[in-house]
C-alpha cells in the first residue's frame, strides 16, 4: 500500500481511537440531533403536512447542523490538546494529513448520522424499507461533500478569535449543493420513484464531491503551513 | 371610436423606492470610504 | 515619492473616479426617466431595471476578480493581490446589496412575489453570503500572511461553488413545473432601453474601478501607517 494512503489512514485511526476515548464531538453532535429532530416535531402540525412530504428536509438539516456541530468539536479537542503540531513538524505530506482528517471526520459525522436515522424513523413515523440501500448511498455522498469542505474550514476556523461562530458563516453556502442534491433523491427514494428521476442529482453530487475533495486536498497545505 | 393604447400599470412608487435605496447604499459606501479618507 | 504618499495619491484617484461615477448616476436616472420609453406591461417599476442589472453586472465581477487574484496569490505570493480581493470582496458586498434590495422591489410589482429563486437572484444571494464570510474571516484573522493565505483559500473554493449552484438551480427549474407567474420577457430591447443600460453598465464599471481603487489606497496607507507604528 502506498506510503501516502497507510499515512492517512493511521492519522485517521488515531483522531478515531482518540475520539472513542473522549467522546466529546460525537456526544455534542448526537444530543444535538435528537433537540433537533424533537423541536422539528413539535413545531409541525400534523394535520396540515403529511409527514413524508416535510421528512426529507427534516433529516438533512438535521444532518447539516450535527455534521458543523461534530466538525467543530472535532477541531477543538485537536487544538486543545495541540496535537496537530507535532505532525506538521514531521515530514507528512500535506495531502495526506488532510485525508486523515477527512476520513476520521466522514467517521464522526457517520456515526452520529447512523444514531439519528433511527430516531428519525421513530419520531416521524416514516416507513423506510425499500428506501434504506438508497439512503445510505445518498447518505454517504453528501457527507463527502459537507465534511471536505468542513474539514479545511474547521482547520481555519479554529485558528480564528469566533471559532464556532466562523465555521458555519463560511460552510453553509457550501453545503447548500449537497444538501439540494440529498432532500430531492430522498425524498424520490421515500416514494419509491425511478431511478432516472434522481440520476441528474446524483451526477451532480458526485461531481461536486470529486472537484470539492480535490481542491481541499490541494488547498490544506495553504491553511497548515506557515 | 380608436382603440385606446395599453395603460401601464401605476407602480411608480416601487420605482422610486428602488432608486432611492440604491443611491442611499451607493452613496453611503462611498462616503464611508470618504471619511476615512479624511483620517488618514 | 513615499510609501505613504503614494498611497495617499491613490486614495485620491480613487475618490476622483467614484465621484465620476456618482455623477455618471445620477446621468442614468435622468436618461431612465425622462429619455426611455416607458414599457407597456410593466409601467415604471421596469426603469428599475437600469439599476438592478448593472449592479448584479458589477457584483458578479467583483466577485470573479476575487478569485482570480486569489489563485493568483497562492501561486506568486504578492500582497498586492491580496489587498485587491480584500478591496473587491468590499465593493462587490455594496453591489450586492443593491441587486439584492432593487430585486425584491422590482418583483413585488411585476411577479407579485418579492422573492423568486430565479439564477440571478440566488446566485448573487450566495455571493453575497460569500463575500461576508470571506470579509469575516479576514475581521478575524490578525497575522497578515495567514490572513491572506485564509482568504485565497476561501476565494478560490467559493469560485467554483457558483458553478454548482447555477447547476442546482438549473436542474430544479427543469425537474419542477414551476407555477405559471407573468414574467416580463424581453426576448428584444429597443434600441433605446438598450442604450441605458449599456451607459448604466459603463457607470457600474466605473463606480467598481472607483470604489476599488479608493479602498485598496486606504489599505494601503494603514498598513504604511502600521509599519512605521511597528518600526518605532
Amino acid at each position: 500500500m502506498p506510503d501516502a494512503i497507510r499515512l492517512a489512514l493511521a492519522i485517521a485511526g488515531k483522531d478515531i481511537r482518540a475520539e472513542l476515548r473522549s467522546r466529546t464531538a460525537l456526544q455534542s453532535a448526537l444530543v444535538f440531533a435528537a433537540l433537533v429532530l424533537v423541536v422539528f416535531n413539535f413545531a409541525r402540525d400534523p394535520t396540515s403536512l403529511a409527514a413524508v412530504d416535510l421528512a426529507p428536509s427534516v433529516l438533512w438539516v438535521t444532518f447539516a447542523l450535527a455534521a458543523m456541530v461534530a466538525l467543530n468539536r472535532a477541531f477543538t479537542v485537536e487544538r486543545e490538546n495541540s496535537a496537530m503540531d507535532a505532525l506538521l513538524l514531521a515530514p507528512v505530506p500535506r495531502e495526506a494529513l488532510f485525508a486523515g482528517k477527512l476520513l476520521a471526520n466522514l467517521a464522526f459525522v457517520g456515526t452520529v448520522e447512523l444514531v439519528t436515522l433511527p430516531l428519525f424513523v421513530l419520531f416521524f413515523n416514516v416507513s423506510l424499507g425499500h428506501a434504506l440501500p438508497g439512503l445510505i448511498g445518498i447518505t454517504v455522498l453528501a457527507t463527502i461533500g459537507f465534511v471536505a469542505v468542513g474539514t479545511i474550514f474547521s482547520a481555519m476556523a479554529v485558528r480564528t478569535r469566533f471559532a464556532e461562530l466562523m465555521l458555519p458563516v463560511l460552510l453553509l453556502p457550501f453545503m447548500v449543493p449537497p444538501l439540494i442534491a440529498a432532500v430531492q433523491v430522498t425524498s424520490r427514494l421515500l416514494a419509491n420513484r425511478p431511478l432516472s428521476e434522481m440520476w441528474g442529482w446524483l451526477r451532480l453530487l458526485a461531481l461536486y464531491d470529486v472537484v470539492f475533495v480535490t481542491l481541499c486536498m490541494m488547498a490544506f497545505t495553504a491553511v497548515v503551513d506557515e | 371610436m380608436h382603440a385606446m393604447p395599453i395603460e401601464p400599470p401605476s407602480n411608480g412608487q416601487y420605482l422610486l423606492a428602488a432608486y432611492l435605496i440604491g443611491s442611499v447604499i451607493l452613496l453611503g459606501y462611498f462616503l464611508s470610504l470618504w471619511l476615512k479618507s479624511r483620517k488618514i | 515619492m513615499t510609501d505613504f504618499s503614494l498611497a495617499a495619491k491613490v486614495v485620491k484617484r480613487g475618490l476622483v473616479i467614484s465621484t465620476l461615477g456618482l455623477i455618471g448616476l445620477a446621468g442614468v436616472f435622468v436618461l431612465a426617466l425622462g429619455f426611455t420609453p416607458v414599457e407597456a406591461r410593466q409601467g415604471l417599476a421596469q426603469k428599475i431595471f437600469y439599476l438592478h442589472v448593472p449592479a448584479a453586472w458589477s457584483a458578479l465581477l467583483a466577485f470573479s476578480l476575487v478569485g482570480i487574484t486569489s489563485c493568483l496569490y497562492l501561486w506568486l505570493k504578492d500582497p498586492r493581490l491580496d489587498r485587491f480581493a480584500a478591496a473587491s470582496a468590499e465593493v462587490g458586498v455594496v453591489f450586492a446589496a443593491v441587486m439584492l434590495t432593487t430585486g425584491p422591489i422590482w418583483a413585488k410589482p411585476i411577479w407579485g412575489t418579492w422573492w423568486t429563486w430565479d439564477a440571478r437572484l440566488t446566485l448573487t444571494l450566495f455571493v453575497f453570503f460569500l463575500f461576508l464570510g470571506y470579509l469575516a474571516l479576514r475581521a478575524a484573522v490578525h497575522d497578515a500572511a495567514e490572513r491572506a493565505r485564509f482568504s485565497a483559500v476561501v476565494g478560490i473554493l467559493g469560485m467554483l461553488l457558483v458553478p454548482f449552484v447555477h447547476l442546482s438551480v438549473y436542474l430544479f427549474r427543469t425537474l419542477h413545473p414551476q407555477p405559471i407567474v407573468l414574467k416580463p420577457s424581453a426576448p428584444s430591447l429597443p434600441t433605446s432601453m438598450l442604450t441605458t443600460l449599456l451607459v448604466s453598465t459603463l457607470v457600474f464599471t466605473l463606480l467598481y474601478l472607483g470604489f476599488v481603487t479608493t479602498r485598496y489606497g486606504l489599505t494601503l496607507a494603514e498598513e504604511v501607517r502600521e509599519d512605521a507604528r511597528n518600526a518605532d
